[in-house]
This record gives C-alpha cells, structure tokens and sequence, in this order.
C-alpha cells in the first residue's frame, strides 16, 4: 500500500475538491474543483501503480467536463453573470494551475525513490491486455456495444435534420410576421 | 507508519457519499447532478483498484476501467440532452418572439 503522507495529501485534495465542486455557487467554478478531485483521485491510483486507469479517468474527466464547461456557459450565458472581482479570479485561476501542477510534481518526487512511499511493483500492461482479451472478452465487448450505442444514439439525436426543418418554418419570426400582415389584405381581396 | 487498504476504501466512501450528497441537495442542477454522479464513479473506481492492488489481482483494475467507459458513455448522452434541452429551449423563445 501507499504511504501515509501520500493518502493524506491526494486525499484531502480529493475530498476538499468534492466538496467545494457541489457546494459551489458558480458552474464554472464547480467543473474546475470537478477536474482537481479527477487529478487527486488519479494521484491515489498512480500511488496503487494502478497508472493506465490513472490516465483513462484524468482524460475522459477533463475533456468530458471541458466540453460540458463550455456547454453550460453557452447555454446559461455565464458572463451576464460576473459578480467576482478580477483579484478574487485570477486567485482562483492560479490555484487551479498550481495544485495540479504541486500534485504532479509530489509524485515525480515520490515515484523515483519509491522507499516506502508507492506500491512495489510495476502496474503491467501486458497482463491487462491478456485479461482483458481472454476472460473479460464478453464484459469488453458488453462495454464496446455499450459506448458505440451511446455515440450511435447521440448521433442519431443530433443529426435529427427533419424535426430542425420543421422547427425553422414553424418559429422564424421573420415568416411569422410576414404571414400576421398578410393576412387581412387576402381577407379583404376574398 | 503505512496505509490499510480500509482507509483507502474509507476515502472511497467519503468520496461517494459527497457524491450522494451533491444529488440530493442539488436535484434541480442537472450540471450538479452529473458531477456528482462521476464522484460516486470514481469512488466505485478507486475502491476496484484498492481491491486489485490488495489482493495482487488485475481484475478489479479491469472493473475500474469499465467504470470509466460508463462514466464517459453517461457524460456523452448527458451532453446530448442538454444540446437537445438548449435547442428546445431557443425554438421556443423563437415562438414567443413572433407571436
């Protein structure tokens, strides 16, 4: 198992980051405390030499929630928003570079003298390939059908071309107006 | 001094129940919501590899990583509604402009 100066430090950052990301006021805050308690979780499995999965959380974490960071902004027009003073920002922006940046660094440090601080044992790739490939074939290709539906139904959701037609002729404000004074000038041809 | 594999199931707890926590009091913010969703993820995920690095098993790395496939597969379909929500919503905000 891990040292404790290791648990300790990834999981406060884990937890104080969980925390912060529910109880924040703001969406955009909240995604950036969502993205350090990836990176602190992903520290406690570097530290369980569990390093593929490490990677495959930070990356599906950030880019899931980068993508969503920049949705939800659109949608609920975050800069009408704005009530932090540009101080207080750029404080919080210059947190979010240095703990990750901090994590990181504490574990360059702690992975090349390894006494007593991470597992003995390098995590094998090999050996995930072969049990992934032989007896967790099925539960793999359960999970392969899973994500390409996923994509499929996506997909088939956002090329919906039909129902955006439909849509533009009914609600074009344009048409609509134009129809509204049409209409008693043919009344009164009629 | 080291860690027992129960403190770090115990962090895994925590981590889950925040997470369960972030449902129940933040119901109305689907943003909030599905963030707390991956926290009970991760707290799944961290507790498979704690188990795989206990008892020298890989299996419970493999479980993890099917974790982070659903987690992933979830966010995209999440993101699909909320584009599908956003459209809606403009199409009707069109509507009332015209009336």
């Amino acid at each position: 198992m891990i040292s404790a100066v290791d648990f300790a430090v990834f999981v406060t950052v884990a937890l104080f980051s969980a925390v912060a990301s529910v109880s924040a006021r703001k969406t955009l805050y909240a995604v950036l405390w969502q993205v350090q308690t990836a990176a602190a979780v992903s520290g406690l499995m570097v530290c369980l030499n569990a390093r593929f999965i490490a990677f495959a959380l930070l990356s599906t974490a950030v880019s899931v929630f980068l993508t969503f960071l920049t949705f939800a902004l659109i949608i609920f027009d975050a800069s009408k928003r704005e009530g932090d003073s540009e101080k207080g920002k750029g404080a919080f922006f210059a947190a979010m570079v240095v703990l990750p940046a901090a994590e990181c660094a504490w574990l360059f440090s702690r992975l090349p003298s390894g006494e007593g601080a991470l597992a003995s044992g390098d995590f094998s790739f090999a050996a995930l390939g072969m049990l992934l490939y032989s007896h967790y074939a099925v539960c793999l290709i359960a999970a392969a059908l899973v994500l390409t539906g996923t994509m499929v139904g996506v997909t088939t959701l956002m090329m919906n071309k039909k129902d955006d037609a439909r849509a533009h002729v009914l609600s074009d404000p344009v048409e609509g107006k134009t129809e509204l004074r049409r209409l008693p000038v043919e009344r009164r041809s009629l | 001094m080291t860690v027992e594999p129960a403190h770090m199931m115990l962090a895994a707890f925590l981590l889950a129940s925040i997470g369960v926590w972030g449902i129940l009091c933040r119901r109305s913010d689907p943003m909030r919501c599905l963030a707390s969703v991956q926290l009970i993820f991760w707290g799944a995920a961290l507790n498979f590899v704690t188990g795989a690095s206990l008892f020298g098993d890989v299996s419970g790395t493999v479980f993890a990583l099917f974790a982070v496939c659903v987690t992933a597969a979830q966010a995209a379909t999440a993101l699909t509604l909320f584009y599908l929500y956003y459209k809606k919503r403009s199409e009707v905000s069109r509507k009332d402009d015209a009336l």
